[in-house]
């Protein structure tokens, strides 16, 4: 285990005998661990904020594809179906459903068009952070369901090269599915392990929405908040630390990573990026540019690489969103 | 740079064109239909549903041929009332109660995203 992380967990384990922890942690059906971190995150009055966010359903949020239709004709469409739609104040292609109309969300004609996609605000603001650019080679390490991919290829007028990388043979379908049914067509979508598949070098970007805990989607999975350990976690770390190191073996001189997790955890966030500034000195954080509040420097007495300030992590109870933790990487080789 | 990937890995890369079968047949795909509609004025073999008809053939079901308007037999591609790629269908006749009537048969259609896409 990451030493960093057996010192930070043996703190937690003494945190989450207190009663009080075990109290709260017992009410919201949480593990004890779970709470005790969230506390000394936020405080006990922002950690009850964050449980009781946790409780609260996610209002359905679409993305809308202006890559194929004008986002207010998407809004009169669906309006027209009965759908009440508002629109968010980022990204600026997002909208909130207020209210559904006629038929499911993803079985409208719009949706077959391929004219939106059901996806979280916190998720579809990722791709931003990353500042795709037409004509660039760019790597999306772990791509299903295709969220993001899609975005990517949206953002860039379908002009980027984007290497979609799956290793579900099941979630690569949906991957796939959502490219074409979205009319992109500069993509290759690759079945393997980001960790060994070949994969290209010297590219431009590269996104890894790392797999997680999936501590930051307890509003749509409640099983999350007790189907985890601690062991989990530090595998789960290890996991998105190699991960992220072989990114960086991907992108050229100069080249931007957007790493991001969908987990409130430090440890798959904050410390994965400590970790890799300390190992790998050709990396430097950016600034970016989404409205997330700062990556936390001190846990558990563990005081961090001040740059991971500059990372950001939406939070249920802020941002009304999905948990989500995201960095933005430069990897300069000279 | 150097794209290098092994093919072996290689799910899916590009526009969709279609699945052929060797020797056999050709089923064109659904991002070909959207690419060739905007040539549904002049080369395309292209038939318009009304908003029923389009409800239907999206369900995969067979569009009645007062539902379609420019219908014509075999592999055609099918369009919504704002012009908009449906999929492709086949025109064919059929024999309904001793009366020869025009249908409109799915061939590929976008409700495949929902059902089989994944």
């Amino acid at each position: 285990m990451y030493e960093l992380l057996a010192r930070v967990f043996e703190k937690v384990k003494a945190r989450a005998s207190d009663p009080k922890i075990r109290r709260l942690a017992e009410k919201y059906g949480y593990r004890a661990y779970m709470v005790a971190r969230y506390v000394e995150v936020l405080g006990w009055s922002g950690a009850q904020l964050l449980l009781e966010a946790n409780e609260k359903p996610l209002t359905p949020t679409i993305r809308c594809n202006d890559y194929l239709i004008d986002c207010g004709e998407l809004k009169e469409r669906l309006e027209e179906k009965g759908y009440v739609l508002e629109g968010l104040e980022f990204p600026p292609v997002g909208f909130r459903v207020l209210r559904r109309g006629i038929g499911s969300l993803g079985g409208t004609h719009e949706y077959l068009q391929g004219y939106y996609y059901i996806q979280d605000a916190a998720s579809m603001s990722i791709a931003y952070a990353l500042t795709p650019e037409p004509s660039e080679l760019i790597v999306d390490m772990a791509a299903a369901p295709g969220g993001k991919s899609t975005q990517i290829l949206q953002l860039t007028r379908d002009k980027a090269l984007l290497v979609a990388v799956e290793k579900s043979p099941r979630r690569i379908r949906s991957l796939r599915s959502h490219l074409q049914r979205m009319r992109f067509t500069r993509y290759i979508v690759v079945l393997g392990d980001s960790l060994r598949v070949p994969l290209p070098t010297g590219v431009d970007r590269v996104l890894l929405d790392a797999p997680s805990t999936g501590e930051g989607i307890i509003r749509r999975d409640p099983s999350r908040k007790a189907s985890r350990s601690l062991s989990d976690l530090s595998y789960i770390h290890e996991t998105q630390y190699k991960l992220l190191s072989r990114a960086i073996s991907l992108v050229k001189d100069g080249g931007v990573i957007v790493y991001s997790a969908c987990s409130l955890a430090p440890e798959e966030g904050e410390f994965v990026i400590h970790r890799v500034l300390r190992e790998h000195p050709e990396v430097t954080v950016e600034a970016h540019g989404l409205p997330a509040t700062p990556g936390v420097t001190s846990y558990f007495g563990v005081d961090l690489d001040d740059r991971v300030a500059s990372c950001g992590r939406f939070w249920p109870h802020i941002h009304d969103t999905e948990g989500f933790f995201v960095c933005r990487l430069r990897v300069r080789r000279d | 740079m150097a794209l290098r990937i092994g093919l072996d890995n290689v799910y899916s890369m590009g526009l969709y064109v279609g699945m052929m079968a060797p020797g056999r047949w050709f089923k064109p795909g659904l991002p070909l239909a959207h690419k060739l509609a905007p040539l549904c004025r002049s080369k395309a073999k292209c038939v318009k549903v009304d908003e029923a008809g389009e409800r239907f053939f999206l369900y995969g079901r067979s569009v009645m041929g007062e539902r379609v308007s420019g219908w014509k037999p075999g592999l055609v591609l099918v369009l919504n009332s704002r012009g908009e790629a449906l999929g492709w269908g086949r025109g064919t006749i059929t024999n309904i109660g001793g009366v020869k009537r025009r249908l409109l048969e799915p061939v590929w259609d976008l409700g495949w995203y929902l059902r089989r896409g994944g």
